[in-house]
């Protein structure tokens, strides 16, 4: 008797994780799909932006300001790369490293993009691993070899947010956390010593060509 | 007598470099925590001495090694990928035999078939036709071994014009050069030249294709040091895992299932892992 009330309830238990598991890998086919849709959006945008060689770079920057702040999710990322130093600095601080930090991302990607020419974007292959959605693409240009980029988005509320993005392999995000948490690290643990050093590249990259 | 006075020489810069080392190292913050869990993280206690050296190595570089690279840029594209072909095809036997001990008879294989390939259809290896019929390049060393047996990769080392690495890279360069018939031949014969102008030809083309992530880099880091430390540790353990995610424990094969009936949970939450 008892044993038969056991294999009742297991094969209860075994329905019901099946019935979860499907509807949560239809969730999850549905969440990549809309990442892919995201990513291609985003691509297109910024193609179209930089391909637009009539717009001044101080549009270009702005416009490109704009996709960052909109498709990335910069709080989350610029809280990330500084770790344990998050907690101890002051609410002014924060405001104000979060302002550096976008502007330091502008002016390093922005650049980048402002002699682009006509590439062709595809998508490889989506997956979801460790909370995160990951989007493979390819970024092919006439003469240099092609690049991969994998996007690592995350959805949250409806709205896709990109948090890093690995080229080759190298993660972004991993390689400004190293870089940052070492120059707070060297000068006696001060985030104001970060947004110093960041103003300081900022201004260095503006005066470049 | 030449070799034994070069010995020598060697084992005292080495002694030199230990003790400059060992005197350069920072002791962990044990009164903080949370100090001393990112001090082992970030795995660097001789990163004063290693600093001294990378900064050496970029004088090194812009006094010697990125002119004479700038030169042979001169060169066309497509000569400058045949030197490189033509180096890469030489590496053959190490890379055969890396594969081999890691147990990667599909790899062994493959290096195998492109060897055969470039070496006879791409002309003694200056052409690649082995990738164009789909047979990829892919390189191994002896501290990819190591790290696929199980050995950890130790404190990070800044090495004097060799550059970054960590003391299982450090051997697996020691064992990968002497395990080298091309090495063994030479010193047979009394070809020095050949070793000194592989490795010379190998580090231009190195420089030369790491050119514009270099400068890159440069412009865009704030602590340059850091960056590099930080790109060498991620391409490394990407090597390493040649490019697969590393396998997953899987305790039987609902496992899958399981992930994906938590994930709900996980959205809602979405950046658990990144803001804590």
């Amino acid at each position: 008797m008892k044993y038969q009330k056991f294999g009742f309830y297991s094969v209860f238990a075994g329905f019901y994780l099946f019935f979860c598991a499907h509807v949560s890998m239809a969730h999850a086919n549905n969440i990549s799909a809309g990442a892919e849709i995201f990513i291609e959006t985003l691509a297109t945008a910024t193609q179209n932006t930089f391909l637009n060689k009539n717009l001044a770079p101080s549009v270009h920057k702005e416009e490109f300001r704009k996709i960052m702040v909109d498709n990335f999710d910069l709080k989350g990322v610029g809280k990330w790369v500084i770790g344990r130093y998050w907690r101890k600095s002051s609410a002014n601080e924060r405001i104000k490293y979060l302002q550096v930090f976008e502007n330091f991302i502008v002016e390093n990607y922005a650049k980048r993009f402002k002699d682009y020419t006509k590439a062709e974007f595809k998508i490889n292959e989506t997956i979801i691993r460790y909370n995160s959605i990951f989007v493979s693409s390819e970024i092919n240009a006439s003469e240099s070899e092609p690049v991969r980029i994998v996007w690592r988005v995350n959805y949250k509320d409806g709205t896709y947010k990109i948090i890093d993005f690995l080229i080759e392999g190298v993660s972004w995000a991993r390689t400004q956390r190293s870089e940052f948490a070492s120059v707070i690290r060297n000068n006696g643990g001060k985030l104001s010593a970060l947004i110093s050093a960041l103003n300081k590249k900022i201004t260095y990259l503006q005066n470049q060509k | 007598m030449v070799s034994g006075k070069f010995y020598t020489i060697c084992r005292m810069a080495l002694l030199g470099y230990a003790i400059f080392a060992i005197t350069a190292c920072s002791s962990i913050p044990e009164n903080d925590p949370e100090a001393a869990a990112e001090y082992r993280k970030i795995n660097d206690p001789v990163e004063k001495a290693n600093r001294y050296i990378f900064k050496f190595n970029q004088g090194v570089d812009t006094v010697v090694l990125k002119p004479i690279t700038g030169i042979y840029r001169i060169f066309p594209k497509i000569i400058r990928n045949s030197v490189h072909n033509f180096f890469h095809n030489l590496k053959t036997p190490v890379i055969l035999a890396n594969d081999i001990l890691q147990g990667e008879p599909v790899r062994a294989g493959n290096t195998l078939t492109r060897f055969v390939i470039n070496t006879t259809i791409g002309i003694g290896g200056v052409r690649d036709q082995a990738s164009s019929w789909g047979i990829a390049p892919h390189s191994e060393d002896f501290g990819q071994t190591l790290a696929v047996w199980g050995f950890g990769e130790g404190p990070y080392l800044m090495l004097p014009i060799l550059g970054p690495s960590n003391p299982r890279d450090a051997i697996g360069k020691v064992v990968d050069y002497f395990v080298d018939p091309i090495t063994w031949w030479a010193r047979n014969n009394d070809e020095d030249w050949i070793p000194i102008t592989r490795t010379v030809m190998n580090t231009i083309n190195t420089r030369d294709r790491l050119w514009d992530v270099i400068e890159d880099l440069e412009k865009s880091s704030i602590d340059y040091y850091a960056a590099v430390r930080s790109l060498y540790r991620q391409q490394r353990n990407r090597e390493i895992e040649n490019g697969q995610r590393r396998k997953e424990k899987k305790n039987s094969d609902l496992s899958g299932y399981f992930d994906l009936v938590k994930m709900d949970d996980l959205f809602v939450k979405s950046d658990v892992e990144l803001v804590k």
